[in-house]
């Protein structure tokens, strides 16, 4: 067929629908093709290690003879589920969720309001409330158990000072105390992170009807009761979820906060210590597969609850 | 009563937005502030809603002194350009949230909620939410939003201008119907000068942050006080010709035809509207030219002609004529027309109007 | 302007707020540079400053090795996950397939997993390819950790460039592969930025898989190191080492993140609220 003369285009339309075709097919293979570094990394490095746990779960395998391990199938489950300590440590990392991230919302609320007020030095207070989140956790544990000292700590000097106490703290020793300085070091780090996601959700709201409020209402209480957080609703969700599965998986602070302590660990520490200083690799695996069903749970309600808008997009 | 401003300015950050603003809004009566983009109009309706601060110059309303006082407190309604409705809250939820405000027994509110929605013919909407409403409901309600609080000043910002055109026309006449009934001060901003004409009581042309005059529609449309109102309003706009006034009485064309016409000597522009020229050989003055280009749009056609014959160098006037939609024109003709010196808008170098009048 | 007493209230509010989220880093700053007798001293003003912490701590060789490997680390963890997710971040924003939704959530709830929960088994994969004790060990690892992030923040801003340009590239006749490096990627400057930042700052305060996938100090990174600075009991610690090597570790975080405040506001907002 000569290609001398131009097709009608009535001849060509047939050609291009099949041409498009093609071309769509061709970018599925490509889409497939970028995707597959990704997949085989995180399968290689998340997936296969997550089968790996849930089979030492079934197992009595030892740190130092990993390869000698036999089956036992659930007797690490049972031994791990009729453990006070496990529980114990349940109860610790929901309570320390719940508190945590109870404060970090209102804090971090009012520190997003505090944002979005126009004012000179904006981006100097934003810089400054960054800070806390860009220090690396250990290190932030590390100037929190400073700072907790119990006979040279400036909190307690600060305290003393002011009279609050006439007995110097011991925040870290002691076990009704810890809890509250783990709080505290936590809530410390992780209110800036709130504070942005609740700041960009502010910032959805757009300006003309926060100034029809204004014209509405007199009450500024009244205004942030009924317009502001209604309408913010939709990020705080989103943000609290968040931050409560950052808080049930927290392992960083705690450990290097309070220590390898046994009575003060939470799920994940108690999973660890289990692991590497008990060398009870086959228990370790099965709290680790504990921990990944409970907040496997939570994710799912997360997932869950975030489909709608997926749909959408 | 009313509302006004007096030496009004406004800065933000470097930039001068308004400047010397003093105008004076009556009772009972609607103003139209217009003028183009970034002229300062809205930042006029949101000084006086209270949203700003001005930076000098003091606002009145009802004769006190309101500068330092917050929107609510000043007793303002606004109807915003993108209506502002409380999305996660029903019509009736939105226009009855400012109303409880304002702690009204329970039969007055209601009373108001009803003869608003009787007005604007809100009750089949009662209770939607604005995602389920279309353009021209939402307007409506954010207007009865406005309208149930009773508030001695109405506050328009460019409502109409995110409606399509057909939906405008109508929204038009609502809005001059409302007028009416309104008992309040009514300041309506907008760049359109189809609503400035139409709706005004009273017009405010502003440029840059400057109040450039102000009028009844008519006033401004045919007594323009300088060049910028005189093109501003009317469409096609004005056509302006360079003269300069010649020894005795006259004005000299560009192409060097006389017009006898008592002109001020510091007249530099010859303004005339399109509307105003003909085919009429009666008339006293008359404009010659070559058309270059012809608009035919069924009652009315619009030719544009260059003046001074084909054979003159140089960059040559342009002007527009409308003429009846029956009038033959043929591109590349001759073409004369005519208008009275009554008609004829004379301006100086910087703008400014001056006397024009009929030679003896 | 507002009414003064709001201002007023504001302006305490504000400075509270900066107050209490520097106070730690300050104190630590103030506490770096006081000499070993002062250390006690409960006072914000340091009556005879002196750089001997600091001396110390950089003198260790320990201290610069661990430094040394966070930044080989942190760097080649950035790098990798900066090419992989934005060849997948591409896929997922702008080609529709079928499965597209199941993989995205599939990536992201890889997010969700406790670390500890891969703790054992990615020991097992990491003895078992002869990478324990080893850096590039730690950096696989961390893939792990980086990729669901910024696989989802890529994907977000990759969504944001018009529609037509891409349209336009392929009437050019451009493999998809040439439309993403050669029209994309200029425009994506900003996005690699922040992404690269937030991975960055993710892998090097990494400490879990740090502190149990290597075990000699000539593979530490700096979180093991500052974790495992310790004496006797709390009393016996150098603490004016220790801030100071707090200091050294966190000022250049402090300075970056700074610099690219929005960047990363902007990086860390997209993937939450637009969903």
């Amino acid at each position: 067929m000569e290609a001398a003369a131009p097709r009608p285009v009535s001849l060509a339309r047939p050609r291009l629908d099949a041409a498009w075709a093609a071309l769509v097919q061709g970018r599925v293979l490509w889409a497939w093709a970028f995707v597959a570094p990704t997949l085989i990394a995180l399968l290689l490095v998340a997936g296969w290690p997550l089968l790996t746990t849930l089979r030492f779960s079934f197992t009595d395998a030892s740190l130092l003879s990993l390869e000698q391990a036999s089956w036992v199938g659930l007797a690490n489950y049972l031994t791990v589920l009729r453990d006070p300590e496990w529980w114990g440590s349940v109860r610790t990392t929901v309570a320390f969720a719940a508190v945590s991230v109870g404060l970090e919302t209102i804090l971090g609320l009012i520190v997003a309001l505090v944002l979005d007020t126009e004012m000179r030095a904006r981006g100097l207070v934003r810089a400054a409330v960054l800070v806390p989140w860009a220090i690396p956790t250990v290190i932030s544990a590390k100037i929190w158990s400073w700072m907790f000292n119990d006979l040279y700590g400036v909190i307690n000097a600060m305290l003393l000072r002011m009279g609050a106490i006439d007995r110097p703290i011991a925040w870290l020793a002691d076990p009704s105390m810890s809890f509250s300085a783990l709080v505290l070091a936590d809530v410390w780090k992780t209110t800036p992170f709130m504070a942005l996601l609740l700041l960009a959700g502010l910032q959805l709201i757009p300006k003309e009807v926060d100034e029809a409020a204004r014209l509405d209402s007199g009450s500024r209480v009244r205004t942030f009761l009924r317009i502001t957080l209604p309408l913010l609703a939709p990020t705080l969700g989103v943000a609290v979820i968040f931050r409560t599965l950052d808080a049930l998986r927290m392992f960083d602070l705690v450990y290097v906060l309070l220590g390898n302590n046994r009575s003060t660990a939470t799920m994940t520490v108690y999973a660890r210590q289990r692991l590497m200083e008990f060398q009870e690799f086959g228990q370790g695996s099965a709290v680790s597969v504990l921990i990944f069903v409970f907040i496997g749970a939570f994710t799912a309600l997360y997932l869950r609850a975030f489909r709608p808008s997926r749909e959408k997009s | 009563m009313g509302v006004r401003l007096t030496n009004v300015g406004k800065d933000f950050g470097k930039a001068r937005i308004l400047q010397g603003v003093s105008v004076d809004f009556p009772n009972n009566a609607l103003t139209v502030v217009v003028g183009p983009s970034g002229c300062g109009k809205s930042t006029v309706l949101r000084l006086i809603a209270g949203l700003e601060v001005p930076s000098e110059g003091e606002i009145f309303i009802d004769g006190n002194p309101v500068s330092r006082v917050a929107p609510f407190a000043r007793g303002v309604g606004m109807v915003f350009q993108s209506y502002a409705l409380y999305p996660h809250m029903t019509v009736r939820e939105n226009m009855l949230f400012g109303l409880t405000s304002l702690r009204l027994p329970k039969p007055e509110m209601e009373a108001r909620l009803h003869r608003a929605t009787e007005m604007l013919d809100l009750g089949p909407y009662l209770d939607r939410k604005p995602k389920q409403l279309s353009g021209g409901q939402r307007q409506r309600v954010a207007m009865g939003r406005a309208i149930v609080r009773q508030p001695r000043v109405f506050l328009f910002d460019e409502p109409l201008s995110n409606l399509d055109a057909a939906l405008r026309g109508k929204m038009r006449l609502e809005i001059a119907r409302l007028r009416e009934t309104l008992n309040a001060t009514m300041i309506y901003v907008t760049h359109d000068q189809v609503e400035a004409m139409t709706l005004a009581h009273r017009i405010v042309v502003l440029r840059a942050g400057k109040v450039e005059q102000i009028g009844t529609p008519l006033e401004v449309y045919h007594r323009p006080a300088n060049r910028f109102v005189a093109s501003f309003l009317g469409s096609p706009a004005m056509n302006f010709v360079p003269v300069l006034p010649s020894a005795g009485s006259g004005l000299t064309l560009p192409d060097g035809g006389q017009l006898p016409l008592q002109a001020h000597e510091t007249a530099s522009t010859l303004g005339v509207r399109p509307e105003h020229l003909s085919l009429g050989a009666e008339c006293p003055l008359r404009f010659r030219g070559t058309v270059f280009a012809v608009e035919q749009l069924g009652d009315q056609v619009l030719v544009h002609l260059r003046l001074g014959t084909t054979e003159s160098g140089g960059r040559a006037a342009t002007i527009t004529a409308r003429l009846p939609g029956d009038a033959e024109i043929r591109s590349n003709a001759e073409l004369v027309v005519g208008f009275h010196p009554r008609h004829c808008h004379l301006f100086d170098g910087q703008g400014a109007s001056v006397p024009c009048g009929e030679a003896t | 302007m507002m009414p003064l007493v709001r201002r007023l209230g504001l302006f305490a509010l504000t400075a509270a707020v900066v107050a209490s989220a520097l106070m730690p880093f300050g104190w630590a700053v103030v506490t770096s540079l006081r000499p070993p007798t002062e250390i006690f001293e409960a006072s914000w003003i340091v009556t005879n400053p002196t750089l001997g912490n600091y001396r110390n701590v950089l003198g260790e060789a320990g201290f610069l090795t661990s430094v040394l490997n966070s930044l080989i680390v942190a760097g080649l963890t950035t790098v990798l996950a900066l090419a992989i997710a934005l060849l997948s971040g591409f896929s997922l924003s702008r080609i529709p397939f079928r499965g597209r939704t199941t993989l995205l959530l599939g990536i992201l709830s890889v997010s969700m997993f406790p670390q500890v929960a891969i703790l054992s088994g990615l020991f097992e994969l990491v003895r078992r390819l002869g990478l324990y004790n080893d850096l590039r060990g730690l950096t696989l690892c961390y893939l792990a950790l980086v990729l669901p992030f910024t696989v989802w923040v890529l994907r977000g801003f990759l969504k944001g460039v018009p529609r037509e340009i891409e349209e336009a590239a392929i009437l050019d006749g451009c493999s998809p592969l040439k439309i993403l490096f050669r029209v994309f990627l200029p425009l994506l400057r900003p996005a690699i930025a922040t992404t690269g930042i937030l991975s960055f700052i993710a892998a090097w305060n990494e400490f879990l898989f740090a502190l149990t996938l290597t075990i000699s100090p000539d593979q530490r990174t700096v979180p093991v190191t500052i974790s495992m600075l310790s004496g006797a009991s709390q009393y016996d610690l150098p603490w004016g080492n220790v801030m100071a090597a707090s200091v050294v570790v966190t000022l250049p975080l402090v300075v970056l993140v700074l610099i690219f405040q929005k960047h990363i506001v902007a990086g860390l907002t997209s993937g939450a609220v637009k969903g």
